[in-house]
């Protein structure tokens, strides 16, 4: 599926009168099952953008586009990943996960083997009958992310979902998301403000200039794949992170 | 009546009456609630742990008191039995300071009676059926009163944490309400509900649908607003995002408090029971101390704090069961 912003902004009514300026105008077009990464400084509207995208958020002019539908409210379609994990503490890791077969209303068998197929692969399937509570910051993020592959989505959108993690945990369980990804093709729209990160799993990286957010630069990342952690020893890799590094600096 | 006549001859009017020591104990009893009110707002921020990010120091802090804890137990298992029967060590030293006033004669009898005579009582009302009429009596105004009071509360609990406007109308009215004694409104409760248990089930209602609700409120509005964009991007319905995250999440506060409206509620029983003397544990504890039977005044009483206790502890499992995840702190 493709997404697009079309001149899209999107401001809030301040108390005293007024109106700030959170995003845009942002114009871009991300096409079918490619991973694309949001650069930016903090606070310059990326995660607006993401919640906008989510149909949380409604622009104040242009528009959301996901495929052919313009964004006006949240589709199953659509899967979201916060910052924090959000897991709902009196629910098991498994009960946590299987959350949206439910609320769709699939029988349990079903919800069941779903749980076990999603909880493999991110190496979860020993803590099933933990508590959220029970979990590592790292731990959570995985159950988090097979709560949003349950429902095989076929448009991903992270805001910054590894941020909290330390450098360990954060580059594993995102070289998981890209072994998942390379099996699925979703296209996937990913905020991140850690540059390496970007390169490494993207195929295009846009950059957002400060408050308002405005793309301020469109870069390709036309490295191999399967793509692996040390590649961000590469002159081909350098090249690209230092390009964005200075867009950032601009912004 | 031998025991009046002492009691004018020997006493000023007041202490001729049992009315005094009956206050004294139901105060006790309303201590009881009031502690373990404060237990359950302690326990209420507990529940806001696991939906903190900074719970770290908690942890830390709980895992140093308990390798405290352990450097002091030199021997755990003798330490734990001396732990359990600590309580009815408390127990049984109340009964011998009891009965060593009462050898020594430092009241007369009818005011401290002996526990063997208590005791004697005790057995001769649960033989004779009076006891357990009375109790039956006041547990069914406690627990349909509470039932009542419960689901009024958390409806209307639910209906002002959605709607902000009618928080702003209905609290004066309800803080007013909540703030004037019960004591003083019941008797206009008994002439409007009449003299039966309807009468002592609303004031129950309204002693416990004041804390339900509060509780209610808090339990809703601790709902982090990243689980309810959670529910949002999965498309839940209303009704899913009350059933699956509102109701558990409310349920949470609202157990903690329950405990605290269980005992608040046989206190509301009893209250109306000694307006209305009819039938009743209170209104038996009433006619004894009318009647100078003041060792069937101490049955009453002791049996009122059991049935409070009792009600306490039910809850307090059904806590434990419901809110099994609460027990799981990080690891």
């Amino acid at each position: 599926m493709q997404i697009a912003a079309e001149g899209a902004v999107i401001e809030y009514a301040m108390a005293g009168g007024g109106h700030l300026a959170a995003l845009g105008p942002v114009t871009f077009i991300i096409e079918d099952g490619t991973f694309v990464s949001l650069l930016g400084p903090s606070g310059c509207g990326k995660s607006t953008l993401i919640r906008a995208l989510a149909g949380l958020e409604k622009p104040t002019r242009g528009s959301f586009r996901i495929d052919d539908r313009i964004v006006t409210s949240p589709s199953t379609e659509v899967g979201v990943m916060f910052q924090s994990a959000n897991l709902i503490p009196w629910r098991t890791v498994s009960e946590n996960v299987m959350l949206p077969l439910e609320l769709a209303g699939a029988p349990k068998s079903q919800r069941n083997n779903a749980s076990k197929r999603i909880l493999e692969p991110l190496g979860l399937s020993e803590y099933e009958t933990l508590y959220p509570g029970q979990l590592s910051g790292g731990m959570a993020q995985r159950v988090a992310l097979g709560r949003v592959l349950i429902q095989s989505p076929d448009v991903l959108l992270l805001d910054e979902p590894f941020g909290a993690l330390d450098a360990m945990n954060r580059e594993k369980i995102s070289m998981d998301l890209l072994r998942i990804w390379s099996q699925q093709r979703q296209t996937l729209l990913m905020v991140t403000h850690d540059v390496q990160e970007a390169v490494l799993l993207s195929d295009r990286v846009l950059v957002m200039s400060h408050r308002p957010g405005r793309i301020i630069d469109d870069v390709s990342v036309d490295l191999p794949r399967p793509r692996y952690s040390e590649m961000i020893y590469e002159p081909a890799f350098t090249e690209v992170a230092r390009h964005l590094r200075r867009a950032i600096d601009r912004a | 009546m031998r025991e009046g006549e002492n009691c004018e001859r020997m006493l000023p009017v007041g202490f001729c009456n049992t009315w005094p020591l009956v206050m004294m104990l139901i105060h006790m009893l309303a201590g009881v609630s009031y502690a373990t009110a404060s237990i359950s707002i302690l326990e209420s921020g507990a529940f806001l742990i696991p939906f903190q990010s900074a719970k770290k120091s908690s942890t830390t802090m709980k895992a140093d008191v308990r390798r405290q804890r352990q450097k002091r137990a030199y021997s755990p298992m003798l330490l734990k039995g001396i732990r359990r029967l600590a309580p009815i060590l408390t127990v049984l030293i109340i009964v011998i300071i009891w009965q060593g006033i009462y050898t020594a004669e430092v009241y007369p009898s009818f005011l401290i009676p002996s526990p063997a005579s208590v005791l004697e009582t005790f057995v001769e009302s649960v033989q004779d059926g009076i006891l357990l009429y009375h109790l039956s009596i006041t547990l069914q105004e406690t627990l349909i009163g509470l039932l009542i009071g419960v689901a009024i509360g958390s409806s209307l609990g639910y209906i002002i944490a959605n709607v902000p406007i009618l928080e702003d109308l209905l609290s004066p009215l309800i803080v007013a309400f909540q703030s004037t004694p019960t004591i003083a409104y019941a008797p206009l409760l008994i002439l409007w509900f009449g003299n039966d248990i309807q009468s002592k089930i609303v004031i129950v209602v309204i002693i416990v649908f004041f804390p339900t609700m509060m509780n209610t409120i808090a339990g809703l509005r601790a709902v982090p607003e990243g689980l309810r964009d959670v529910f949002k991007v999965m498309k839940a319905t209303r009704w899913q995002l009350f059933t699956k995250l509102e109701l558990p999440a409310a349920l949470a506060v609202l157990l903690v408090g329950l405990k605290t409206s269980a005992t608040l509620a046989v206190i509301g029983a009893v209250v109306g029971e000694f307006v209305s003397v009819n039938e009743g544990l209170g209104s038996m504890v009433a006619i004894a101390r009318n009647q100078y039977d003041t060792p069937l005044v101490f049955v009453g009483v002791i049996s009122l704090s059991l049935l409070a206790l009792s009600l306490y502890t039910l809850v307090s499992f059904l806590e434990y069961y419901l809110l099994r995840w609460r027990r799981f702190g990080r690891t």
